[in-house]
């Protein structure tokens, strides 16, 4: 028998040392560690992200296999119409250019962002929901900052070290964003519930009537942080929850996919005034996929 | 030897962290993400013995508390992952299990794993413990760990056996036999 008293005391060791960093960590006193950890290990993730990158393409590209023949072709015709375009003259270059330049300053409802990659997620059986991005406060990066994609809200920056920063995802147990129901002044509370792609909303108002397919987008804290107004954050896919339980309860996927991020946006200056429901993908038709909810139409 | 050794198993570590923060997640399988590391430090223990195994264990858990994109409670891997290494060595260390029971009690560690973060993180009322998910967590874990047990378990093995020819009683719970 090998379980003897010394490896025990070792054993002993390293639970107590364990112990007392939980219990010192939850006084709040393990924020400057992260930091420093940060600073060290956040480049390395940055390095091993980018050597990685094919592999991570790779990857996401078996995840979309089913469709490879539709994709192909619409690639193809794509590929046509690119090569033709890049024919054209040096004038629709120098006007890309410029519309990108201001893309970049307005951004999406003319909120000023900074781009960055994801480099890192947490392993779920954490519990939490963050990942690393490879912007920091050298690039303006705060804390309690939005963070959105293309699609719509991601979640906030939650620490920050000076090329890295972690991102709190709207999916996190720990995650709450006022939201807004489209084109009204009804607002509820979104929650991430630890699904990976599934929000709850919970309704302020108890009158409150949802239905399947309604659309919020955030609500907007007071002074734009940590959450700015107009962002859009997703479509109701359920109803549940008691009623006449406290508040309207009901399901929401989000509009971002949080569970295959990859390029994001930090929105380092918040719009002058709330875009209000304008950044809203156009209303589903039957042509457009990404936001159509038919399926689960009411 | 033992500071080449050291040496490696630091880089086998930081190679198994990385490669968890990394790649692991963009293969957006269902539940848990497969933990590589948890893995790595079990095979220390079943290569190396308890002591070695919570040390790894407790190094490689400190990392994962400290490393971004962590937000969780900070020692609770440390916690988690000594207490596996420390049972794979008590387990498994200088014992002739079989390739097939190894692998499974490699995954039953992991699995164990999931339920102790869940329980630490109730105790100290971590709000992101979510309880209804504790189920398939655990049953996902234990199946990645399972087929990542199935390649690491032998590759740790060798590179602790080759650094280590002879182990020349430097693990301290051999004098006490």
């Amino acid at each position: 028998m090998r379980d003897t008293r010394r490896s025990r005391v070792v054993l002993s060791l390293l639970l107590v040392v364990s112990l007392t960093i939980v219990v010192v960590g939850l006084r709040g006193a393990g924020d400057g560690a992260r930091e420093g950890a940060a600073g060290v290990f956040g480049p390395l993730e940055s390095a091993a992200a980018a050597i990685v990158r094919p592999v991570s393409d790779f990857i996401g590209s078996i995840r979309t296999l089913g469709s490879k023949d539709e994709q192909i072709a619409a690639l193809q015709a794509e590929n046509d119409a690119l090569r033709t375009e890049l024919n054209t003259s040096e004038y629709a270059r120098t006007r890309a250019r410029e519309l990108d330049e201001l893309l970049h300053v307005a951004g999406l409802g003319r909120y000023r962002t900074v781009p960055a990659q994801v480099v890192a997620t947490g392993p779920a059986q954490g519990f939490g929901r963050t990942v690393t991005i490879d912007a920091g406060t050298l690039d303006g990066i705060k804390v309690d900052q939005t963070v959105l994609s293309g699609q719509g809200m991601v979640g906030k920056v939650v620490a920050v070290a000076s090329t890295t920063a972690v991102v709190q995802l709207l999916t996190d147990p720990t995650s709450t964003v006022g939201a807004r129901l489209e084109g009204s002044a009804r607002v509820g509370l979104l929650s991430g519930n630890g699904d990976p792609d599934e929000l709850t909303l919970a309704m302020l108002d108890q009158r409150s009537s949802l239905t399947v397919g309604d659309r919020l987008v955030s609500k907007g804290s007071a002074g734009g942080d940590p959450y700015v107004p107009g962002v859009p954050l997703g479509v109701i896919t359920s109803l549940g929850g008691m009623p006449g339980g406290s508040g309207r309860v009901a399901t929401v996927q989000p509009y971002a996919d949080l569970t295959a991020l990859d390029l994001v946006g930090v929105v380092v200056e918040p719009p002058r005034t709330d875009p209000r429901d304008a950044l809203l993908p156009p209303v589903p038709s039957p042509a457009t996929s990404s936001t159509s909810t038919s399926g689960t139409g009411s | 030897m033992t500071a080449l050794r050291g040496v490696a198993v630091l880089v086998l570590l930081l190679t198994a962290l990385l490669l968890q923060l990394t790649v692991l997640p963009r293969f957006g399988l269902p539940g848990a993400t497969p933990d590589l590391l948890l893995v790595v430090v079990a095979a220390l223990g079943l290569a190396g013995g308890e002591v070695r195994g919570a040390g790894a264990g407790f190094a490689a858990g400190l990392a994962l508390d400290l490393v971004p994109p962590a937000d969780g409670v900070l020692g609770l891997s440390a916690l988690v992952l000594t207490a596996v290494g420390y049972v794979a060595g008590v387990w498994g260390y200088e014992r002739d299990r079989g390739a097939l029971l190894t692998i499974g009690a490699v995954s039953g560690l992991a699995a164990a794993a999931v339920v102790g973060y869940a329980m630490v993180g109730g105790v100290v009322a971590d709000p992101r413990i979510v309880w209804e998910r504790v189920p398939l967590l655990v049953g996902t874990q234990a199946l990645y760990a399972a087929v990542l047990a199935a390649f690491v378990v032998p590759l740790v093995g060798a590179l602790v056996r080759r650094l280590a020819p002879q182990d020349t009683g430097y693990e301290l719970g051999r004098y006490d036999r």
